[in-house]
């Protein structure tokens, strides 16, 4: 029932616009995650969010009319988290520092309100939509831990995180916004800029433990990246 | 209708954005709560226990369940004995492996003391379980002057000193040459790094000068009834039998945040041999029993490390995990005040093997099994020696000596 609804309600746009077409592109950038966790009394663990390269993106849109149309297209996210450990009882004040990398794959909808500014090619556009990602890898690239026992004082690098069916989460489900730049090089390549915010419902971890309190992830992108227009129809 | 659209977009956004920051419960530092009930003190040694044990990962213990089913029990403890309490602590804790813990806690309502130790409970039911043998050091040392006069033993040194610092006890060590060609060091415990132990060394240094002889051609190390102490010193043990400027021992995890399972990946732990530019690659057997504990444990995977390394003896206690007692470090191991009413001793970090296996709570198995006799002990007999001296025995006919 619901499936014909969306088809019906698909097809009702699509016989409304005049004017219509496909775009596919591709844009790259980075990610700024934060990291929202409450470590509760663990006052001297300090996290917090990490820059993250690359942000790929390839875009579909398909536009219904000069003001409204539907974006989608895979994502690649790298995301994490740094992690400090401090305390004034230990010389060397910093005894752990973790650095992580979580990559995940996104698959956004997104709907996008047009302002053109007159008839310029200079276009902006505010995204809202949903998102789902799966959480692909994840893994430390640095861990530095000073114990005070001196065999036990460790650093290394790119350990992978093994992942838990009953503890991660790996699909992230979350609502999405932001604004678009376009500008039309010529009839047939736009140019744009875009960021987004993609903000985590889901979190990290499965509900797997009394006491529980999960991370969840809050990205921001910020990409530059081409779209070819294909033309469908034009009366 | 633009206007619109947009306005109802960012409205909705907000709606779920603010659904999803709510918080419901809080987490108390296991170190500053107080309490007044045995219902509280439940709670808080339950998530202390929660949030601060490291074996989450490696324990079969259903935490959640624990609480469930105890919490009604606590809630309705405050009318019954101190016997009754007692036990209902004894039965939820004995499942938990770690082998290093010790829990004592204050009755809120009696001020009645308990004091558990869920290890050593475990280690009393297995089948070769035996009591360590009283003044272990003492006889063992007397059985091995009498292999002196029998000619089986030579070149000997002996420490025996009484170490305030050392729980109190004997500390005891004591280095020779069995059969013309094995070098014997017997440990009592991992003490060598401590300052006060640098005038008492004698006997290590002793056998480190006999394993560079050339008519020897395995050592045997002999931590049975070695309670632990600073892993520190395995460094020194391993100076005269490799090379290497470092030798992996294992491999520790370290608490990350809140979550049972959030520990960092397996770091691999080393320590640092000092070269004497005289390293022998000969079979090294180390000896351990079911009362060998924590720094014993760690010597037995370090040398079972080396090229020639092996283990003979019993299954080791299990009790791998480091403890450290500044709780601030890491927010995992020992908490609670002395003289409060809860102070838990457990291991700071997750300690296991260079393969990743985790020995916490059954202890290290043998590459040659070989339990303790009494029967024979009585008699004078070292049954679990004479095993590890054969083995080396073997170990020396299979390298063509």
């Amino acid at each position: 029932m619901k499936k014909a609804l969306l088809i019906l309600s698909i097809a009702t746009l699509l016989s409304l616009t005049s004017y219509a077409q496909w775009s596919i592109g591709m844009s790259g950038g980075g990610v700024y995650n934060h990291y929202d966790y409450d470590p509760q009394y663990m006052e001297g663990y300090h996290y917090k969010g990490k820059f993250g390269f690359p942000a790929v993106d390839l875009p579909v849109n398909y536009q219904f009319n000069d003001w409204f149309s539907l974006s989608s297209g895979l994502s690649f996210h790298k995301k994490g988290y740094r992690m400090t450990g401090v305390s004034n009882k230990v010389s060397d004040t910093t005894y752990l520092c973790v650095v992580r990398n979580d990559s995940y794959l996104a698959l956004p909808i997104l709907t996008k309100f047009s302002l053109p500014f007159g008839q310029s090619k200079l276009k902006a556009s505010f995204d809202v939509g949903g998102y789902a990602s799966y959480w692909i890898l994840s893994n430390y690239q640095y861990i530095k831990s000073i114990s005070g026992t001196g065999y036990l004082n460790c650093e290394v690098t790119n350990q992978p995180k093994e992942f838990r069916n009953d503890v991660d989460r790996r699909l992230e489900i979350g609502i999405v916004g932001g604004i678009d730049v376009e500008y039309l090089i010529c009839q047939d390549w736009t140019l744009f800029c875009a960021t987004r915010c993609f903000y985590a419902l889901t979190p990290q971890q499965k509900d797997y433990q009394l006491m529980h309190f999960p991370s969840r992830n809050i990205t921001i992108t910020g990409q530059l990246g081409i779209m070819y227009n294909f033309k469908l129809n034009q009366q | 209708m633009k206007l619109t659209i947009i306005k109802c977009g960012i409205i909705t956004l907000l709606i779920l954005a603010s659904l999803t920051t709510c918080k419901k419960d809080i987490v108390e530092d296991p170190n500053n709560i107080d309490y007044t009930t045995d219902l509280e003190q439940f709670e808080a040694v339950w998530n202390g226990l929660n949030t601060a044990y490291v074996f989450w990962s490696v324990d079969s213990t259903d935490w959640d369940a624990i609480y469930k089913k105890y919490h009604p029990i606590f809630a309705e403890m405050e009318d019954k004995s101190d016997s009754i309490w007692v036990a209902t602590w004894k039965e939820l804790t004995s499942t938990l492996i770690d082998h290093h813990m010790t829990i004592t806690l204050k009755r809120p309502s009696s001020s009645y003391v308990l004091s558990i130790n869920p290890g050593l409970d475990e280690q009393k039911s297995r089948s070769y379980y035996h009591e360590r043998p009283v003044l272990f050091q003492n006889v063992h040392r007397e059985m091995l002057n009498k292999w002196v006069n029998y000619g089986r033993l030579s070149d000997t040194v002996s420490i025996y000193h009484f170490n305030g610092a050392y729980n109190g006890k004997y500390w005891c060590s004591y280095s020779g040459v069995l059969d013309s060609e094995i070098a014997y060091l017997y440990l009592s415990g991992f003490e060598m790094s401590n300052a006060s132990m640098f005038d008492k060394m004698q006997a290590i240094e002793h056998f480190k000068q006999l394993v560079i002889k050339a008519n020897i051609k395995a050592a045997i190390i002999d931590v049975r009834d070695n309670p632990g102490g600073n892993p520190y010193d395995i460094s020194y043990l391993l100076s005269c039998f490799t090379t290497e400027k470092q030798i992996q021992v294992g491999c520790s995890q370290t608490k990350l945040g809140l979550g049972r399972y959030d520990l960092t990946p397996k770091m691999p732990c080393y320590v640092y041999p000092i070269s004497t530019g005289q390293e022998r690659n000969i079979p090294v057997i180390i000896l351990a029993d079911i009362n060998s504990v924590s720094a014993a444990e760690t010597a037995v995977m370090a040398i079972r490390n080396l090229p020639q390394g092996y283990m003979v003896g019993e299954r080791t206690y299990g009790a791998n995990g480091v403890l450290n007692n500044d709780f601030e470090l890491f927010y995992s191991g020992t908490f609670g005040l002395g003289g409060h009413g809860h102070y838990i001793v457990t291991a700071k970090f997750l300690f296991s093997d260079v393969d990743g296996t985790c020995y916490e709570g059954r202890g290290i198995e043998p590459d040659l099994e070989c339990l303790f006799d009494q029967s024979t002990w009585d008699l004078g007999i070292d049954n679990q020696l004479e095993c590890a001296i054969g083995f080396a025995k073997n170990k020396i006919a299979e390298n063509g000596n």
